[in-house]
Parts: structure tokens; C-alpha cells; sequence
């Protein structure tokens, strides 16, 4: 009995140490990223909505904090999406790790487009704006399509 | 098929002048002979092609995912009655369409029942097809002649053993009542145009009305919204209920729904939804649009919360 737990116990260390080694146990627990993903998320609706309502109003200072804010939260989508962050109370679908390279790229165009907004923000051009506003919410639903259930 | 008989006719007719002339000459009347029958064939299509958008022919009948021919099917839709393969709907003749006539066309979308008699699962909105008009039919049915054939055999469905063709003829007895729709005295064009868009273009309540255990829509229930939509979606309540519907979007908010799939709170739609607004609602002509939202507007309110998944999973 006694040896029986001892190898165990030796197997459960060689089992962490392995996993240690490779970097999984200090990852961040999947319920951690999961909120942190969705708080950004959050943000980055806020931001839409503070920029839709700007635009509609042609009010182009109004859109250059929310703009900025978009480009900063959007230059690396793809980290909020570490292999594993995953639970009951997450959207993303398991196609965004299955996928990797495909949500990589509408990740990729999601950053683009928000640099390309933020531009148009400053610029002071409301036709651009409103373009630049439209782009973007393309982004965003196509990401949405492939890569968010509806729960 | 209309575009060959076309061209066909411009040939012979010229073919005279054309052995007269020089080989370049032929190449030059055949160039224009086909630009005019393309342009004349892209005029007679353009409006059944529109209607095809809006009635979102091309989401389920192309395998999207997969990279699959446009409307050659195979796409995989997930339902609580199992998982049904869409079926090839291209002209071309062993495995599409192309040996249906106009006839079986307007039978299968109005009756639910194809050219060999058998009677189709509801996963094909048939039931509000069945609701379009003659016309619209008619326009539908060239544009669909005219996509290229595509040789792809189609999938057998992955289903319940108690559904059968023959339960489908049963279902369709007790649920489906064929008819086109009638414009409703006493409201206006934009509504009505609306309604006709909404119910059977769009076939919107085939998502957003929940269903009985036998899969028909509960009439009273219209547009309230089920946590068991296709491929497993929660979809939600677009009734007037102001809490738990969208009675408190205001017009402007449903046409920038419609129109880029954006939600008032900032939010983008995704799944299903994103494609729909991408194949078929944003190319809505600005007046259909609005049609549409007018419609969807009026809806009676219905307080119906859509349970969340994870909700129903604690529940059991």
C-alpha cells in the first residue's frame, strides 16, 4: 500500500515536473483568461458604441478617445486567446484553436482596421469616419461569425 | 440554358457575313454576340438574383466552411432532430436541379415536396416560401438556371430513426398550411412589403420562433426567441417586449441591424446571424430595409427570456 502511494506520489511529481517544464502549469487558469477576455471585450463594445454615436452626430473629436482606445485593445487579439482558456461561461468557440491561422488573420484585420479608424478619427474627415466605422464593424462580426458561439 | 439559346440565335444569324469576312472579324462578332447575351442574361437575372439574397438561398445550400461550390450543398445544419446535409441545388443534371422544370421548382418551395413525390423536412424553409409570390417564383427560378453546374452528389441526412419522409407527409397535414401571402387591409405598403419580406423571403420566424417537440413553430410564441436555434444558437427575442425583446430599439438602431449587423450596445452579431446580414440583409434595397424594419417593429410583445446555455444545462 505504502509503496503503491510512494510511486504514485513519484509519478504525480515527474507528471508536474513535465508539465512544468512545458510551461502549462504557470499558465493563467482558464477562468482568469476567460474574464480578462470578455472585460476587454466589454471595452472594446463600449468604444464601438461611444464611436457610433459620434459618428452619427459628426462629432470627430468625439470619436478620436474611443478610436484610440479601439487601436490599443485590438494590437493583440490573439493573446486573449491562450490553447486551453476555456470554460462554460466562454464564447469562444473551440474553431479559434482549431483554426489558429484563419483567427489569426481576422484578428490581424480587426488591428488594421481599428489603425485605419483611429486615423480617420483624427483627421477630421466625417466621410472618412463613417467608412472607417463601417470597416470596422465588419471586422468585428466576422470574427463574431466563425469564431463566437451564441450562448 | 437562356444565355446558350441567346447566343445560339445571334450565330446562325450572322454566320453568313461572318465566312465572308475575315477570322478576326468572327472572333469580333463572336465577342460582341456574347456581350450582348451576357448583358441580356445578367438583366434577366438581376432580379431573382435579389430575391435569392434576400432569401438566403446561398448560407445553407453552399458549404461555406469547407470552401464548397456555391449551391452545390453539403452543408451540415445541427438540429435537436439531428444533423441535416443541404442538398445540391445547381442546374447541373445528375446531381442538381437541372432536370427539374419550373414546375417542380414552384411545388418543392410551395408544397414541400419534390419532383419524385417525396415530401421535404421542415429544415427547408418551404414553410414560408410557400407564402412568395407567383412572380417572385418565376424570377427566382431563372436566376437559379443560371449559376454554373456543379457535379456533386449530395449527402444523406444524419437524423433520428423515427424521422421519415413519410412522418414528414404526416407533419405536414398537421402543420403546414400552403398559401401565398396576402397584403393585410389597413396597414401600410412599407409594413406590408415588410411582412412579405420578413415571413417569406427572409423566412425570419423559421430562427426566431421556438418550436414544439414535433418542430413546428408555436404560433403564439412568433418571434420570442429559442435557446434551441440551429447548429445549437440562442436565439433571441425580436418581439416589441421592451425587456426582453427589442421594443426599445428605435428604427434607426434595427436598420444599422440590418444593414452591418451592429447592436445597440456596440456589440457586433455573430454565427448565423453575421450570415445572414452578410449574404442577404445588408444588400436589401434602403426601401425593402426599411420595409423590413417597420415591420419587425410592430411585432406584438412577447415576454419570453431566452434562457442562456449554461441556464439550461444547471437546470437539468
Amino acid at each position: 500500500m505504502k509503496k503503491a502511494s510512494s510511486l504514485s506520489a513519484s509519478f504525480v511529481l515527474t507528471a508536474v515536473f513535465l508539465l512544468g517544464g512545458s510551461g502549462i502549469v504557470r499558465a493563467i487558469p482558464p477562468a482568469e483568461s476567460v474574464k480578462y477576455r470578455q472585460d476587454v471585450m466589454d471595452d472594446l463594445k463600449d468604444a464601438m458604441k461611444a464611436l457610433k454615436h459620434a459618428t452619427k452626430a459628426g462629432d470627430g473629436q468625439g470619436a478620436a478617445a474611443p478610436a484610440a482606445k479601439l487601436q490599443r485593445l485590438t494590437k493583440d487579439l490573439t493573446k486573449l486567446f491562450p490553447p486551453g482558456s476555456t470554460n462554460a461561461d466562454s464564447e469562444a468557440k473551440p474553431e479559434v484553436w482549431s483554426r489558429w491561422a484563419d483567427f489569426e488573420q481576422v484578428a490581424n484585420d480587426a488591428r488594421v482596421k481599428a489603425e485605419a479608424l483611429a486615423k480617420a478619427a483624427s483627421s477630421g474627415d466625417s466621410a472618412a469616419l463613417q467608412d472607417a466605422m463601417r470597416d470596422m464593424g465588419s471586422a468585428c462580426k466576422a470574427c463574431h461569425k466563425d469564431f463566437r458561439s451564441d450562448k | 440554358m437562356t444565355s446558350n439559346r441567346l447566343l445560339g440565335k445571334f450565330i446562325v444569324t450572322q454566320s453568313p457575313l461572318s465566312h465572308r469576312g475575315h477570322p478576326l472579324g468572327i472572333a469580333i462578332a463572336f465577342c460582341i454576340g456574347l456581350g450582348m447575351a451576357g448583358a441580356r442574361a445578367d438583366e434577366q437575372v438581376q432580379p431573382g438574383k435579389y430575391l435569392f439574397q434576400a432569401a438566403g438561398c446561398l448560407a445553407c445550400h453552399t458549404d461555406s466552411k469547407h470552401q464548397g461550390a456555391m449551391l452545390a450543398g453539403g452543408r451540415a445544419l445541427a438540429t435537436p432532430f439531428g444533423t441535416f446535409y443541404t442538398p445540391n441545388i445547381t442546374p447541373d443534371l445528375t446531381y442538381g436541379i437541372g432536370q427539374w422544370s419550373e414546375e417542380d421548382f414552384v411545388r418543392a418551395l410551395t408544397e414541400g415536396v419534390s419532383p419524385k413525390g417525396a415530401h421535404y423536412y421542415p429544415v427547408f424553409p418551404y414553410t414560408s416560401y410557400t407564402r412568395m409570390s407567383r412572380a417572385d417564383l418565376h424570377a427566382l427560378w431563372i436566376y437559379l438556371r443560371s449559376v454554373p453546374p456543379v457535379a456533386q452528389p449530395n449527402k444523406a441526412h444524419d437524423t433520428s430513426w423515427y424521422l421519415t419522409r413519410i412522418g414528414n407527409w404526416a407533419w405536414q397535414r398537421l402543420f403546414f398550411k400552403p398559401g401565398s401571402w396576402e397584403p393585410q387591409a389597413g396597414e401600410s405598403d412599407a409594413w406590408n412589403r415588410g411582412a412579405y419580406l420578413a415571413n417569406a423571403l427572409a423566412h425570419c420566424g423559421e430562427c426566431h420562433t421556438p418550436r414544439n417537440a414535433l418542430g413546428a413553430p408555436k404560433v403564439e410564441m412568433a418571434y420570442a426567441g429559442t435557446s434551441e436555434g440551429p447548429e445549437g444558437a440562442r436565439v433571441p427575442n425580436i418581439t416589441s417586449d421592451p425587456d426582453t425583446g427589442i421594443g426599445r430599439w428605435t428604427q434607426d438602431e434595427l436598420l444599422d441591424f440590418l444593414k452591418e449587423g451592429a447592436l445597440p450596445d456596440g456589440d457586433y452579431t455573430g454565427g448565423l446571424m453575421a450570415e445572414v446580414v452578410d449574404n442577404g440583409l445588408k444588400r436589401l434595397s434602403a426601401e425593402d430595409a426599411a420595409a423590413l424594419a417597420t415591420y419587425i417593429a410592430s411585432l406584438p410583445p412577447i415576454h419570453h427570456e431566452v434562457a442562456h446555455h449554461h441556464e439550461v444545462a444547471e437546470k437539468h
